[in-house]
Parts: C-alpha cells; structure tokens; sequence
C-alpha cells in the first residue's frame, strides 16, 4: 500500500511538469503580454524594453519556463507578475475559503442525494422515481450562475435574509453553498440511483433476503456496501473539481477564494499567478484521488485482498 | 399515471422558464430618459447633520495592490483611493481651477523651470513630517516606474533641485504648460521614502490625506479610518469601505440593502432609482469620447471615399439609445475631441446619417464587399459595435464584431502592429487640449496609425505656446486637419450613474473619472 502511495505521489512531478508548461505554452501563445496593457504614450521604445525585461519578456519562453520550474523546485512559487505578492501567500489566504465552501457543498450534497438515490432506487419506475429523476436533472442542467442569481434575487433582495455577498458571518455561507450543493446533489443522487439498481440484481442480495435479513439491514448493508465504489469516486471528482474553485460561484458571490484569482490571473496574462494556481490545483486533485483510491480498500475486501495477493507475489519473488 | 408525470413535469419546466424570461420591474425597453445628466459637480452639505460614522462605497474595479510604482497594480480606481489617502502638490477643481495643496505657491518663467515653495507642518499618517525630500523621492521612483500613470506624469522631469526643506525646483525634458495639472492629478500623489525605505511592500499605505489605512484585502476591500491630523479640512465620515463586487446583480442589491452607500449604476437600471424617494441619483458626463477608428494603414479603410460613407451610414443616437439605454451624450461637433476638453472646435459640422449619401460614396471607394471587422474589448464598445455592424450592413459593407479581452485589444492594436480595420473604442480625455496627443501622434492609443507630420509639428508647438488665444488658434487648426482626413469618427460621450442612500452627499464628481469622495457624508435619516 506505501509503495502505491509513493508511487502515485511520485507520478504527480512528471503531471505537475507538463501542467506547468502547458499553461506557460497557452499563456504566451495568447494574444497580449502582460505589459501590454501597462504600454502608455509618454513611453519611449528604451522605457518599453525596461518594462518588458522586468517580467522577462525579453528571455524566450524556454528560459523563462526553466527559471520558473528552478525557483520551483527550491519551493518557490513565485510572485504574481500583477501585484508582485507571492503566489504562495496569495493561495494560502484565500484556499480556506475554497475549502470551507467546497466541504460545506459537499456535505449538503451527499446528505440530500445518497437518502434520495436511494430512494430513487427502490421506487424505481414509479412516480417517485420520476420526480426524484426529474429534479436530479434540474440540478444538473441548470447553469450554477442561474441558480446563484435566483437565489440572491428571492433570499438576499426580496427576503434580506442573507447578505448578497461575502462578509465574514455565517449567514454569508449559506447560498453559495446551496447553489453550489445542489449540482453536487443533483449528480450524486443520479450516480447513486443507478449504482443501487446495479447492485439489485446481484444474486447475494437474493440469498440474503432468502436468509431472513431484514430489508433495511439489505439496503443499507449489503445494497450500499457494494454501490459505495462509484458513488465514493463521483464524491472524489466533485470534490477536486470544487477544490480548484468555482469561479462562477465566487463571482456571483463575491467569494474570496481560488477560482476568481486563476481566471483573473489568466484574463491578466499573470502567468506566475496562473501556473501557480494550476500546480496547487493538480497536487490536491492528484492527493483526493489519491484517498479515494485508499477509500476504495478501505471499504471494499475485494480490493483489499487485490492488494494483499501483489503484496505476498512480492514478497515470494 | 405518465400523463400525470408528463404533466407535472411540463407545469415545472414552464414555470422555470417563465422565472428566468421574467424581468421583474426592471425596464427592459429603452427608457426616455427623464434625469438627464449633468455636468460634473459637487453636491451641497446639509446644514444641521447627523451623519453615519461609516460609508461603503463601491468601486468598478480590483485593486490587487497599492503601490503607485508597480506597473501590474495600475487599476482604474487608482484615482479614488488616492483622493483619501495622498495629497498632490496643487489641487484640481472640478471648475477647473489649481488651488494650493502641499505646494503654497508655484511659479515657471519658461515652462521648463518650475519652482514649488512646499506646506510647512504636514505629517504623513506614520508621524513623520512632509518636506521636499519626499517630492524627490516620489520623483526619482516614478521615473524609474515605467508603465505607471506616476511614470506618465513625472517622467518628464529631467532634474530636480532641493532648495530647503520646503522648496524644490524641478526642471523638464521639454517646455510643458500643463505641467502643474499633471502634478494635480491623484496619480502624482507625494509618497514618503522612510516608509518606503522600511516597509516597501506597504510604503504606499502612507501618505498625508484625510484618511489612513486601515485594513487592506487584495482584489476585494480597501478599509480607511479618518486622519484626525489632517492638515486640511476634516472629513466627515469616520470610516470609509471601499469595496468591490464583480457581479453587477449582488452590487445593485447590496445598494437596495443599504449596505454600499455609493454604488455605480448601470444604465439598464438607472430608471428604478429616479425620483425613488430612497434613493439619491448624482449623474456626470464624462470627458472620454466614443470613437469609431479607421485603420489608415489599412487599404479599404485608408481610402477616404469609405470611410465617408461609414460616417454617412451611421446614427449616433441610435447607438446611445441601445448600447447605453439612452443614457449618454451624442458628440456636439465634428471635431474628435473631449466632451468638455479646452480648445474643443465646435464650428465643425457633424455629419450626420443620410444612407443615399452612404451608399454613393460606398460605390466610389474602393471596397469590394469584404468583410471589414469592428474590434471592441469592452462591454459598452461590444453593443456599441453590434449597433454599427446593423448600421454598415444596411449600406453594403459586410461588417463584423470582434471581441476581444484587454490584454489582446493592446497587442493587436498596437501602433506599430495593428492589423485591425475598425476598432470600435473609448478615449480617455482630460480637460487639457494636449490630451490629443494621444490619438494624433504615433503612440498605442492611436488607434488610427494617424500620422501626419503637420499635426504632430502643431501639437508640439501648442505644448510649447502659453498664450491661451495663440493655443486656441493652433489646436482649432489641429482639429480641421483631423476633420478633413477622418482618421476618427466621434459618436458619444459616456453619462455614469451613481445611485446613493438618502442623504448620502458631499462627493465630488470628475469627468476624468477620479472622483473625490473625501468630503462625503451620509445624513442620518429621522
């Protein structure tokens, strides 16, 4: 297991690298340079050239990537080419946020949509089916930026029951985090709905009906036990994907987290500030999926006996 | 049963799609609009007060950080923040008058020697004392700023002499006569070098002005306590919240809740908040011009013939009336110039819409039904281009609309790169004539590639002339040079909206943009 774990980590660098350069690539293939913008007509070509060479521009894009990737790997993110404050420090402010909202939709989501995948599940065919279908598609075909809006329009404007955009109290929490669980939910009951009704089929849960187990131990126990690997890998995904930041929701709400800095960063030519969201992005993404992959053994002994079984044929080789 | 469902389900997606077709009480048709703006101005302070300690005001842009000498921190709301936290050497009105700030008196005899006898007893917030070594220093960094509006403003000092601790002499590359009003604006705010010199990240937390920081958030809040010690005139309000808000639907409810006191408002929704009893509206219309800029390197657009026939085929005010809902100012004069800029030539006759017209010059030039793209980057010049395109196509010419984000409108319209045919702009203009030099002379912000060595020699000469009547003749001259090639076509001037809680005042409104809100009060309301 610690020579998977080490394996996957070390897998990450050669991700981590070519992330790296291709964002580096996009940006510099984008029309405009980041001093572009800054050009005014009281410059002369000289003030020009000293102003490009102060961001590199200069160097050719081999070099700059070079110098970026050398002061990386001694633990340096560096510094946004904007407003010349460290990237790291920059992250690590507004990462709580990220995580905070991200965890807080998470739990909203996996709380509404495994009962009513389940559900969903055992009714299946019926109505109730169809209305727990009905709205999972709601939730998965409706922008997030919509949703955001409805609910600031109906609960911050009309109501004032929560204020419209960030500002230190509980109550700020409370729509971005609905607006972005109820994608979350929406996915995850779908995924649990279909991951049940695989499993029902299963000849074991005959036998255990057979058996004189009660329906709800058969539910919960053997049906979900054996549905978890999907739904636990979709919690996996949305929780990466929501880690990395949701720009939208940030935008709608004003939300101090990571999403907003990578776009600004991309839409300013920061190309530091860019690439430093990205690695930091791809390592955590890398990491969850990493967890989850352990999940996995954790509660499935099929997987944990696959890993047992490599271990004892290392071991007699 | 699936009846029933297929029912249920078509009540639901019915309902979803009327709530987001539905505007609510928000006008979408374009309004006739009532208030119309004003120029710039102050507004009155009321006479027995009881104000709010607190104002929060909203700003149109990110401030990622606040140091004047870093080119990536450039951001429009510069202006603002420094009216509270710096002081300038000589003080702008919006009348357009200098009045003494940190300089008491200034004088040049040549407009290249400038004398500036300093303020005594000004302390900046960190308790040290304002003299002519921190107009030095703010000097020596803003020439080495390249890329800052402090670059723009005090590049062009050559040296500088510290004659005492309250007198310097400056002395410049080349005769200026608007010299001093580049040293009024808030981008040529006086710094202090022992905070840079300790604390370089944060040097520019300090200044003299009528507030200090308080807290400041990268991109979202600037917070600023008042400045019992201001040498000036107190501010009224204790505490000021800067702050910005990306989504314009949570901005405009954040001034519904009361929780900004000053918010821009866009023109969509200016109609909701006239003769609104809760509300106050300040309006100005701004001294930036509208344009339409014809590429003149550009072999269709180079040739004349089409480019009148572009300025026959357009309606400026229909363009008002759809990309700012009316709310703008269609241009006075033929001249491309600023609303209220000096020297403005109001002879030249604007040309207006006459499709027959459009449609024979079209046939004499050299156009050949090409595609000609209209290039815009932001989103009042998008629906202004959109407007256009309707308009060129009804005479034949088979435009387009190409849109484009900062960064890549800078590169592609380059002076010395632009492939663009039409770009579809705003200009910046200040109230000084000189401000033309941007458009008419080689630079990035020619948009044209205009170059016509007689205008560029009478520009230089009208930086050079201090007689006002001598200026006037030579900028009137500049100006039918310009209407006569048509590099540029005017459309409009943009009016701002600023929607404020009842008895929210005291700001002062500057068609530059740099608006002064050290004066501003919110009035209790009983």
């Amino acid at each position: 297991m610690l020579r998977y774990c080490a394996i996957r980590i070390a897998l990450l660098i050669p991700i981590l690298l070519c992330v790296s350069f291709i964002i580096f690539w996009l940006i510099d293939l984008a029309p405009g340079e980041i001093t572009d913008t800054m050009i005014t007509d009281q410059m002369t070509e000289e003030d020009i050239q000293i102003l490009r060479a102060k961001y590199d521009l200069d160097k050719p894009l081999i070099v700059r990537y070079g110098k970026y990737i050398w002061n990386l790997l001694h633990g340096d993110l560096g510094r946004s080419q904007v407003s010349n404050l460290s990237v790291w420090e920059q992250y690590k402010i507004r990462f709580p946020f990220t995580l905070r909202l991200s965890i807080y939709s998470l739990i909203l989501g996996v709380a509404l949509a495994i009962p009513a995948g389940i559900f969903a599940a055992k009714h299946a065919g019926t109505i109730w089916d169809n209305i727990t279908t009905a709205i999972a598609m709601l939730g998965l075909s409706m922008p997030n930026f919509w949703l955001g809006l409805m609910l600031l329009i109906y609960f911050s404007m009309k109501l004032k029951m929560f204020p419209a955009a960030y500002d230190g109290t509980w109550k700020s929490y409370v729509l971005p985090v609905v607006a972005n669980g109820f994608a979350m939910m929406a996915s995850i009951t779908r995924q649990t709905r279909s991951s049940i009704l695989d499993v029902s089929r299963q000849d074991f849960l005959r036998t255990a009906r057979a058996k004189g187990v009660p329906e709800r131990r058969v539910t919960y126990k053997h049906e979900l036990g054996n549905a978890w690997i999907p739904i636990i890998t979709q919690i996996g995904m949305m929780l990466g994907m929501t880690l990395g930041g949701s720009a939208v929701i940030e935008a709608v709400y004003s939300w101090p987290g990571v999403g907003y800095l990578l776009v600004e960063a991309i839409s300013r030519r920061d190309t530091i500030m860019a690439c430093g969201c990205v690695i930091l992005t791809a390592t955590m993404y890398t990491i969850i999926l990493l967890i989850v992959d352990l999940v996995y053994a954790a509660i499935d002994p099929r997987i944990r006996s696959a890993y047992a079984r490599k271990k004892k044929r290392r071991v007699e080789a | 049963m699936k009846k029933i469902v297929c029912m249920v389900l078509c009540v639901v997606l019915c309902v979803g799609l009327l709530a987001a077709c539905s505007g609510g009480t928000t006008p979408t048709s374009t309004p006739a609009p009532s208030a119309k703006p004003t120029e710039a101005g102050t507004t009155p302070a009321p006479q027995e007060p009881q104000y709010h300690d607190q104002i929060n005001l909203y700003i149109a842009d990110k401030v990622a950080i606040i140091d004047p000498f870093n080119p990536g921190a450039q951001s429009s709301q510069q202006g603002i923040y420094s009216h509270l936290l710096y002081d300038t050497l000589v003080h702008y009105t919006v009348d357009g008058k200098y009045v003494p700030c940190l300089a008491t008196e200034w004088s040049s005899d040549d407009n290249v020697n400038y004398n500036f006898k300093l303020r005594e007893g000004v302390k900046y917030h960190n308790g040290e004392t304002f003299t002519a070594d921190d107009v030095a220093f703010t000097i020596d960094r803003a020439k080495a700023a390249q890329g800052t509006s402090m670059f723009d403003r005090l590049g062009q000092v050559d040296s500088y002499e510290v004659v005492s601790d309250y007198e310097i002499n400056i002395t410049l590359k080349s005769p200026n006569v608007d010299f001093i009003f580049d040293v009024s604006t808030p981008y040529a705010s006086i710094m202090n070098r022992d905070e840079y010199d300790k604390n370089p990240d944060q040097g520019a937390w300090v200044g003299t002005g009528p507030f200090k920081m308080d807290n400041f958030v990268p991109n979202d809040s600037i917070t600023l306590v008042a400045n019992a010690d201001y040498w000036g005139e107190k501010p009224i309000t204790k505490k000021f919240v800067l702050r910005y808000i990306a989504e314009e639907t949570a901005r405009l409810i954040m001034l519904e809740n009361g929780e900004f006191t000053f918010a821009d408002l866009p023109s969509i929704y200016v109609p909701q908040y006239e003769n609104n009893p809760n509300f106050e509206l300040y309006s100005y219309v701004m001294d930036n011009c509208n344009y339409i800029a014809f590429n003149m390197k550009r072999p269709i657009t180079g040739d004349k013939n089409f480019r009148m026939a572009v300025a026959y085929a357009i309606d400026r005010q229909a363009i008002v009336d759809i990309a700012l809902d009316g709310y703008g100012k269609v241009v006075d004069s033929g001249a491309f110039w600023g609303n209220n800029t000096a020297y403005k030539n109001r002879n030249l006759k604007l040309i207006e819409q006459d499709l027959d017209k459009a449609k024979e010059y079209l046939e004499k030039s050299v156009y050949n039904g090409e595609k000609i793209e209209l290039v815009a980057g932001m989103a009042h010049t998008i629906k202004s281009a959109e407007v256009l395109m309707a308009q060129l196509r009804a005479v034949g010419i088979n435009a387009e609309v190409r849109k484009v984000d900062g960064p890549t409108m800078a590169a592609i319209t380059a002076y010395d790169s632009n492939d663009c045919d039409i770009i579809v702009g705003s200009g910046v203009w200040t109230p000084l004539g000189s401000s033309c030099k941007s458009y008419f002379t080689p630079s990035n912000s020619n948009k044209a590639c205009y170059d016509n060595p007689e205008v560029i020699e009478l520009i230089d000469k009208a930086a050079a002339t201090p007689d006002g009547e001598e200026r006037q003749k030579i900028y009137y001259q500049i100006q039918e040079i310009v209407y006569d090639d048509m590099p540029y076509l005017g459309t409009f001037h943009m009016a701002l909206y600023i929607g404020a809680q009842k008895g929210a005042g005291g700001a002062v409104y500057y068609p530059t943009n740099n608006h002064d809100y050290s004066m501003a009060y919110w009035l209790k309301q009983d």
